[in-house]
């Protein structure tokens, strides 16, 4: 009596999922640990498993697949084949293929035939020297993962999230109107109208505890959208692989700080922005072996992720060749910017729609898109190239938030115009006259009670034409920012206060516009801009380091 | 048909185990216990006492010939192989196996087997 073996059609797919993305895991480790007979044994054990559970559900093709992956790690493992990359791939040409039949299985679609791929496999377990079928040269290039730890249809944490922020806004109009009427409490002399107002009090009371209890809402409902970066990042020994084989290359890769957890939307785009990272080390970074090197580190709330080659490094002459030929920069333009303003143009748009930059500069495939993906996130970009210890290759860095939610900022005033400053670039702010401002080298200087630091005018750092005149009172404020261990003094018109903003991307027509991070909404209903502090200042700090020439 | 016997199922395959259970399911048995590994299985073994053992060989964290060295002698096992390990079901016969099966395996064969030992 033959029984119904169809019914067990989900659990063998999703079952043989989870063990084709081990399997492939685990192959790459016998690449980078061949004398680790663990390895073996867990890849044999593995394919064991696929084996037995798809001749149980009839799929043969499969199970002779899973049959001849299992042999070829068995004569590996007992010496009776030397290792050698043609073996990997043939090993990673049987995960594919039955990968590809159970995607099949799963939409219900009609199994195809891998003779080709099981002789690869028949042939890697006789013979030391295999001649891998020409293939197209095609790459494996993983899907965009969507994780899924969190089990909830992502739409819907969205809209929590949107819900939540029009909560923060009202709280945040709440506030407004609470302050006034406070100081109207506080100022009052009349007793009656003190009495009157008495409920002001509990008011605030419980104004801060909903606050309160809004930021461990918030707290909850970030923490069920953050994801761990193993989720993206087991996809690309696999890439890098595969690339560094098209390329006759030979890449020692490795991945640190996987277990780091960001939000969603942040590992999103990161996933797309890193592919590109990676694929210009390969392509471009190195230049017949070397390494690369993936790694993630944690810094209170933000995520630096950066790739690093030891490859030949970015040849900067190049750089400056092609942004001017291309009207990327004008000359003078070009002479104020310091280093890392010169690799920063890699990024630009039109750096990288042309070969030629592509094959003499060494850099440059799409990496735009990664600009506007670290920008959309109010990230930036660090590059460090050749990297000091080393003294060639280079190093990419995303300084990321952990999550999109509300940062703290200055309020500050610039002729006439309203801006936010992070509050975690701030030092503090200074009263000064003009008796404290000197001249070094075209550079004005303010003495800040016992630091001498370069004084810049915000308004002329974004280029304002100002909307109204300056006062030339003798009275004169700044705003002491850091950034890369350096600190300027601001000169700016007015500082108007503290808040906690949601802070938005850019909106489209701005996101070319140096110096300014994000935009917010301000509880009056006014939009204002998130100044870019790091990139503000590695402008300014460029312009100093010209004047000193 | 002995409804009442327990059975112990021991594959590091959700899939296998739940096909298998199913197979016994379909002929009346209600009384199961499953393990994913050779030590699960040993520890059930001890502290269920199952009425009889299917017992994959391959599995992670002790396998099956790690469980029939511990408990082969004590309990009723037919081990569950995959085609071409003619080696492995001797040495799981010396240590105690009553039988095998041969994945793909057939349905009345799973159940013949189980019988036959069942009423021994």
């Amino acid at each position: 009596m033959a029984f119904d073996i169809s019914k067990f059609k989900d659990l063998f797919v999703s079952e043989n999922e989870t063990k084709l993305e081990e399997l492939s895991r685990d192959v790459l480790r016998l690449e980078s640990h061949p004398l680790d007979s663990s390895v073996y044994e867990v890849l044999m054990r593995g394919a064991h498993t696929i084996k037995g559970s798809s001749a149980t559900m009839g799929y043969t093709q499969m199970a002779e697949i899973a049959h001849a992956f299992e042999d070829v790690v068995v004569a590996l493992e007992k010496h009776n084949v030397a290792l050698s990359p043609q073996h990997v791939s043939a090993l990673l040409s049987g995960v594919d293929a039955l990968r590809a039949s159970l995607a099949h299985i799963k939409h219900n679609e009609v199994l195809l035939d891998y003779s080709h791929v099981l002789s690869e496999l028949k042939h890697a377990s006789q013979s030391s020297e295999i001649v891998v079928p020409k293939t197209s040269g095609l790459v494996y290039l993983p899907p965009v993962l969507t994780p899924d730890t969190v089990k909830v249809s992502t739409d819907k944490l969205d809209d929590l999230m949107g819900l939540f922020e029009e909560l923060l806004m009202l709280r945040l109009k709440l506030g407004a109107i609470l302050e006034p009427v406070e100081e109207v409490v506080r100022s009052t002399s009349d007793s009656t109208t003190r009495e009157k107002l008495s409920f002001v009090h509990e008011f605030r009371g419980l104004f801060a505890e909903m606050s309160h209890v809004l930021s461990e809402y918030q707290d909850a409902l970030l923490s069920i959208r953050l994801v761990t970066l193993d989720q993206i990042f087991q996809q690309y020994p696999r890439m890098v692989r595969d690339l560094a084989e098209r390329e006759g290359k030979h890449v020692v890769f490795s991945v640190h700080g996987e277990d780091i957890a960001l939000d969603r939307t942040v590992i999103d785009g990161l996933g797309g922005a890193l592919t590109h990272l990676l694929r210009n080390a390969v392509d471009h970074g190195i230049s017949s072996e070397g390494k690369i090197l993936l790694t993630a580190v944690r810094e209170k709330d933000r995520v630096r992720v950066s790739v690093e080659d030891d490859g030949v490094g970015i040849d900067y002459a190049r750089v400056r060749g092609v942004a001017l030929e291309r009207g990327v920069v004008t000359p003078e333009e070009l002479a104020t910017l310091s280093l890392s303003g010169v690799a920063e143009l890699l990024f630009h748009p039109n750096m990288t729609t042309t070969e030629e930059v592509t094959d003499v500069s060494g850099r440059g495939v799409g990496v735009s898109a990664v600009y506007s993906f670290v920008r959309e996130v109010g990230g930036r970009i660090d590059i460090v190239s050749p990297i000091p210890d080393i003294g060639h290759g280079a190093r990419f860095t995303l300084d990321l938030p952990i999550s999109l939610a509300t940062i703290r900022v200055l309020i500050v005033d610039v002729s006439g115009y309203t801006f936010a400053i992070p509050f975690e670039h701030i030092v503090r702010t200074h009263r000064y006259t003009h008796a404290d401002v000197s001249s070094v080298a075209h550079q004005r200087m303010l003495m800040a009670d016992v630091e001498l630091l370069p004084l810049m005018s915000l308004s002329d750092l974004l280029g304002l034409i100002s909307k109204q005149k300056l006062l030339s009172s003798d009275a004169q404020l700044a705003v002491l920012v850091e950034s890369q261990h350096r600190t300027v003094a601001l000169e700016v018109s007015s500082v108007s206060g503290e808040q906690d903003l949601l802070i938005k991307s850019l909106p489209p027509l701005l996101r070319d516009m140096r110096g300014f991070s994000g935009s917010a909404l301000l509880p009056d209903g006014r939009t204002i801009l998130l100044l870019d502090i790091h990139s503000l200042l590695g402008t300014a700090l460029g312009d100093i380091l010209v004047h000193d020439d | 048909m002995p409804t009442e016997k327990k059975i112990l199922i021991v594959d590091d395959s959700a899939f296998m185990r739940k096909v298998l259970r199913d197979i016994f399911e379909s002929a009346g048995y209600t009384s199961f216990v499953e393990a994913g590994n050779g030590r699960e299985a040993i520890e059930l073994i001890q502290s269920e006492r199952p009425d009889f053992v299917f017992l994959d060989i391959i599995m992670p964290d002790l396998n099956g010939m790690d469980v029939l060295k511990a408990v082969g002698q004590a309990c009723k096992i037919i081990v569950i192989s995959a085609v071409g390990q003619k080696d492995m079901i001797d040495e799981a016969r010396k240590l105690g196996a009553l039988d095998y099966v041969v994945k793909p395996f057939e349905r009345d064969q799973v159940l013949e087997k189980a019988e036959r030992y069942l009423k021994s």
